[in-house]
């Protein structure tokens, strides 16, 4: 639903009620949730993400790598990541994570070094758990192919 | 973070701290960015989608196709995608930003079908606007397909 605006006037009362639209109206407007992978743990659990995911709240993973790579430069030195977080459910004993991503290693040894599809995947062990990096996901080279046009 | 809402009642004094919890929670809400491709380049620089990405701020990139496809029908003329901005990185002297997104045609037989896929936009220097540069997306030879929701 969306929101419509009060129209404030000079002189109008501040009520309850409209204080209580202003803050309803807030709290639905589907602020996206940035969880922060830090040496390979995420900083939220795997309950409080399931819980913004069940909820319809997005969540992105944001993860920052670089610094080391030769070729980046000073202003540029890190690559960043934003995931959104597109599934969460237990697996047998295993709280999983899973988010979408954009690979550029995997057509590395092309000379194009541009991304592959990809889905990065964490783990917890119990529901209360800060998930970790288990794994990511990506067709190898030989099973994508790359165009120069939108399609 | 979700936004908890303050309950209000007639009589309650209007705080500076419940009012800047309010300022806070309207900058904080639904702030995702659209960035547009023209048909020539995105409507932003690589520095802005980079400190954008940088402070969590999802991105999306919108792109509508146009109305040459014979399949849509002249309400839906135009394939529009938004898709998901999930890297941004320097790769040698190419300021690269990564998409993600379903491609329709890539099983291009009689099955008419998404497949996972990456955009990828480049620029020559930070402060230039990224033009297309390619797609790359798994081929139709190696890819499953399920009628029914595969966990």
């Amino acid at each position: 639903m969306s929101y419509t605006p009060t129209t404030w006037t000079t002189g109008d009362i501040i009520t309850a009620t409209k204080m209580n639209k202003i803050e309803n109206g807030i709290a639905n407007a589907g602020s996206a949730v940035i969880v922060t992978e830090t040496n390979n743990t995420l900083d939220k659990t795997f309950a409080e993400i399931y819980d913004l995911i069940h909820s319809g709240t997005p969540c992105y993973i944001k993860r920052i790598e670089g610094g080391a790579i030769s070729d980046l430069d000073s202003t540029y030195v890190y690559y960043i990541q934003l995931m959104p977080i597109v599934a969460i459910y237990k697996y047998n004993d295993n709280y999983r994570i899973y988010a979408s991503h954009a690979m550029g290693a995997a057509a590395q040894s092309t000379i194009y070094y541009i991304g592959s599809p990809a889905i990065v995947t964490y783990q917890a062990s119990s529901s209360t758990g800060y998930p970790t990096f288990l794994r990511t996901a990506y067709p190898d080279q030989s099973y994508v192919d790359i165009t120069q046009s939108k399609q | 973070m979700a936004y908890t809402p303050t309950t209000w009642n007639r009589g309650d004094t209007v705080t500076s701290t419940k009012l800047n919890k309010l300022e806070q929670g309207v900058a904080n809400a639904g702030s995702a960015v659209i960035i547009t491709d023209n048909g020539t380049s995105l409507d932003k620089t690589f520095a802005e989608i980079y400190d954008l990405i940088l402070n969590g701020i999802p991105c999306y990139i919108k792109y509508s196709a146009g109305a040459s496809s014979t399949n849509l029908d002249t309400e839906y003329s135009y394939a529009t995608m938004l898709l998901s901005v999930v890297k941004v990185q320097k790769y040698n002297n190419d300021y690269r930003i990564y998409a993600v997104c379903a491609m329709a045609s890539s099983p291009s037989g009689s099955v008419m079908l998404g497949t996972s896929e990456v955009w990828a936009y480049q620029a020559s220097s930070s402060s230039g606007y990224p033009t297309f540069y390619r797609t790359t997306h798994t081929l139709s030879t190696s890819i499953e397909t399920f009628d029914y929701r595969f966990f």
